[in-house]
């Protein structure tokens, strides 16, 4: 395996976009990528699309990337629903880690083409997800606000230690400039929040909608050397993975799937949590974000809702978690939410984070999970 | 790079079935591959699953799923009409690389019924999408007239001899039990269904189908772990898009879809005249000719003779479509890809049955799509 | 009480008591190979990977694994504003989504035991689902 770096990151901001185009996105995150890469769009040799399953665009990557250049490379449209962004990731590095491309292109975007009235939901798979939807017990903010309630129960966590963790990812977000809410909240605005089920409030979740483009540009380390223009950015590992074992049994309160992924990820990178300066991990609701600090290593079973409180994973504690925002503020775009996170990582190892940046911060870690189950964690190091 | 082998393929039959779910279809032809290959899918290292018209997402966890659970990566693709040969390829490039030893590539659909129309969403906003859809949209067919009305004034090519790719298709599909369609029909009959776009009528069209199809790819060293005997090398797998954009790309003849079988004629160090048998992409009679042509079976404007001449029947010099083609064994988005990889590895085995051609060593997958993109795969026994 | 002419909200889920006095109970689908039980009924055992299920009723008393008050109306659901929805353990394994009723918001507590019933989801529409409240002391 060769050692794969990352030569250039592009973002468009995340938000709701009504009067732009899909493509106007995937320009604005592609051409961002290569020109901080220093490269040209035929330098690139194969390109991994990420988007969401209910776009109904035949090809869209063809049809994207077929306007900013014809240059015959593969393109591979790819979905893994919140881990489709770092799916693509996960593609374009095994693809020059193994030597099949010296160079590829990670890109996701996420656009609402059509109105929501054409574009309903997924029908239920079977009769009884039919019969949850008409009981009203489908949506996933319930799971959500089911696990908090457990958590409190068996570890003594507040609801302010939940709210807590959407106050600091908004803080972190509202100086970054490609975020969704640029905003700063207080404990009690997240916790008066309109009551979505309780104790889960609007201000715990992420953004009902999120549009964005997200890239990055991986090559070979002897690519890297014809372009490169400062530190490099070095993937220590990749992985992802799907569940191992039956999750029938209904994982509220941890999910195992992301701890392997994590343990998996460590072992390939050689290194620990100790070493780890920054975190991006998925926290589409409050609870997330907790769990997550224990499949990651962060703490025990039963320490998230403390940690969570105390500081340590705020920008200038010990371990900074979701710089950006994470999805709560950042914004959740799941066709392309792992590669903003890869992009918040490459700006911080760079030291390019201004206001928010984490300093000294050598070696950061990206983790995401979805429905199916799936996965991913990346771990970067400069 | 290492040589990849085919070890095993499976597949569902082609149709309408309102009471299997996407789940039960794709599962049919996964355990088949399985057992055709004498794996068991705790071997199996990653899993590359397509799917076209669900809006359902990672529906490859949820298929697999039922199978076992192996904690091994499995990526959603899709790429229109060559998706199922976008997961040949992605596996192929998994194995000859090294950095797995043996993957699965399956693809399954569902889908409604009736005609297809292109979702072009790109670089569109949504008022600009929502006038398009008041005016209607293009209609797919409405290309292939077009290049159908080309073809005849510039190469004289006859309304009969499009109709001809039809009858042939449905001919092969006869012999095989796994088609959606499989009853003979006559050149009147083609000429004489429902007219979709003049000179298009709707036995030109392949059909919107459901089904399932998958193989199982491994390096040299863990294949003869599980089979003694002959094995198929999968000799070339191209995955591209086009390098320069003309507005006449899929009326007449599609530059992308040469470059891509030159690519794979190449790396197999082979040419047209040493392919035995050839599977593509006819979802309009037209196509199939001008197939022949990107795929160097014949000179540009002679495909309409080599077909006339039977070349390209079943008993003919170079067989086409013998599973049926998308024309009548049908087209189900997701999966036809890997249909064509299962009929070109059971003519290679000598196990096609009835439709078997006789020595058949090396065989041609090719499908194009939307994008555009298009790929080619060459199997060699 | 399940009244006569009442339809189920899908059919293999419960069933519908035909005698006074009789209990409805969910119907489950236990795997011969590992005894692995499932809620709503299953094919292939997801532990073992074995097509070999029986059907099986389950108890229908548990205890309330965790639960939430739901106070925005989602898509497809008609009933009454807000309303509890809980995860319920069950004595044969599974744990299971269920609307809850019969009870006091305030009074919900975790690992409280509670029971099956059949009920409507809304008044006016003759189909019912499967429910539980909690026990009453």
């Amino acid at each position: 395996m060769r050692e794969v770096v990352i030569l250039g990151i592009g973002m468009h901001k995340a938000g709701e976009f009504p009067d732009k185009t899909n493509l106007e996105l995937g320009r604005a995150a592609t051409f961002g990528a290569l020109r901080d890469a220093g490269m040209e769009f035929k330098d690139l040799q194969s390109a991994y699309f990420s988007k969401n399953k209910a776009d109904p665009t035949a090809s869209i990557g063809e049809m994207m990337l077929g306007r900013m250049g014809l240059t015959g490379m593969p393109v591979v449209n790819l979905e893994n629903d919140s881990c489709s962004g770092s799916s693509a990731f996960w593609l374009a590095y095994n693809a020059v880690a193994f030597g099949r491309y010296d160079i590829s292109l990670a890109v996701g975007v996420e656009k609402l083409v059509l109105p929501p009235s054409m574009s309903p939901p997924p029908p239920p798979a079977t009769e009884y997800e039919a019969a949850l939807r008409a009981m009203g017990i489908a949506d996933i903010s319930t799971r959500a606000a089911l696990a908090m309630r457990r958590r409190m129960h068996d570890y003594g966590e507040t609801v302010g230690q939940f709210a807590r963790v959407s106050v600091k990812n908004h803080k972190n977000a509202a100086h970054y400039p490609y975020a969704q809410r640029q905003k700063e909240v207080t404990l009690d605005e997240v916790l008066n929040s309109l009551p979505i089920c309780d104790p889960l409030t609007l201000l715990q979740c992420c953004p009902p909608l999120s549009e964005g483009c997200a890239a990055a540009v991986l090559c070979s380390k002897d690519v890297a050397k014809r372009y490169q223009r400062g530190k490099n950015i070095t993937v220590a590992s990749a992985v992802l993975r799907t569940a191992s074992e039956s999750t029938s049994g209904v994982g509220l309160t941890a999910a195992g799937l992301s701890k392997s992924t994590a343990k998996e990820a460590y072992n390939i990178a050689g290194i620990g949590i100790d070493d780890i300066d920054l975190i991006e991990l998925c926290d589409p609701f409050t609870v997330n974000e907790v769990i997550h600090y224990e499949d990651l290593g962060l703490c025990d079973q039963g320490e998230g809702g403390r940690i969570a409180g105390d500081g340590r994973t705020d920008i200038g504690g010990e371990r900074p978690v979701n710089t950006d925002g994470g999805l709560l503020a950042r914004g959740h775009p799941s066709g392309c939410t792992g590669l903003y996170q890869i992009a918040e990582l490459v700006l911080q190892l760079r030291g390019q984070a201004g206001p928010r940046q984490v300093s000294g911060a050598k070696v950061g870690l990206a983790h995401l999970e979805g429905s199916g189950p799936v996965a991913t964690v990346i771990i970067l190091k400069r | 790079m290492r040589e990849v082998v085919l070890l095993g393929i499976g597949q569902h039959k082609v149709g309408r079935f309102p009471d299997e779910t996407i789940t039960d279809i794709g599962r049919t032809a996964i355990l088949e591959a399985l057992k055709d290959a004498g794996i068991e899918y705790k071997d199996i290292q990653a899993a590359y699953f397509t799917n076209r018209d669900e809006r359902t997402p990672c529906l490859g966890q949820h298929v697999l799923g039922t199978i076992g659970l192996t904690g091994i990566p499995i990526i959603n693709a899709e790429n229109a009409s060559p998706s199922a040969s976008t997961a040949f390829v992605m596996a192929y490039d998994a194995v000859a690389t090294g950095q797995y030893d043996a993957a699965l590539a399956v693809g399954a659909e569902k889908t409604a019924r009736g005609l297809r129309v292109p979702v072009v969403g790109v670089g569109v906003n949504i008022n600009r999408m929502m006038a398009m859809a008041k005016q209607g949209f293009a209609v797919i067919p409405g290309m292939f007239a077009l290049a159908m009305r080309r073809r005849m004034k510039d190469f004289g090519e006859t309304v009969e001899q499009f109709a001809q790719v039809a009858v042939k298709n449905r001919k092969h599909a006869h012999l095989n039990p796994y088609a959606h369609y499989q009853d003979v029909m006559t050149i009147e009959d083609v000429l004489n269904s429902r007219l979709i776009c003049d000179p298009v009528t709707l036995f030109q069209c392949c059909p919107t189908s459901e089904g399932a199809a998958a193989a199982i790819l491994c390096s040299k060293d863990v294949a003869k772990r599980y089979k003694s005997d002959g094995f198929t090398i999968v000799a070339s797998g191209v995955l591209n898009t086009p390098v320069s954009w003309s507005p006449a790309l899929g009326i007449t003849t599609a530059g992308l879809d040469k470059m891509a079988a030159d690519e794979a004629y190449n790396m197999a160090g082979l040419g047209p005249k040493d392919v035995d048998i050839i599977e593509l992409h006819d979802p309009f009679t037209a196509s199939e000719l001008i197939h022949y042509e990107d795929l160097s079976l014949c000179e540009v404007g002679e495909a309409g003779k080599i077909l006339s001449e039977g070349k390209t029947e079943i008993g003919g010099e170079i067989p086409v479509n013998t599973d049926g083609g998308l024309l009548s064994r049908g087209h189900p988005i997701g999966a036809t890809g890997l249909y064509q990889i299962v009929e070109l590895e059971l003519q290679l085995r000598g196990q096609a049955g009835q439709r078997q051609v006789e020595g058949a060593k090396v065989g041609l997958g090719h499908m194009e799509g939307l994008g555009p993109c298009a790929t080619v795969i060459i199997l060699k026994r | 009480m399940v009244e006569q002419g009442m339809k189920p909200i899908a059919e293999g889920l419960f069933t519908i008591p035909s005698l006074p006095g009789e209990q409805p109970r969910l119907i489950g689908s236990k795997c011969r190979n590992c005894g692995r039980v499932y809620f709503p009924k299953e094919v292939v055992c997801n532990a073992c990977f074995q097509e070999d299920m029986e059907e099986t009723l389950l108890s229908n008393r548990g205890k309330l694994y965790s639960f939430t008050i739901i106070h925005q109306k989602p898509m497809a659901y008609s009933g009454p504003m807000p309303y509890a929805m809980g995860l319920v353990s069950l004595p044969e394994g599974p744990t299971i989504m269920s609307l809850l009723t019969g009870c006091d918001f305030e009074k919900l507590e975790l690992d409280m035991d509670v029971e099956l019933v059949l009920e409507k989801i809304v008044e006016e529409d003759e189909t019912v689902t499967y429910k539980f409240r909690p026990v009453q002391a």
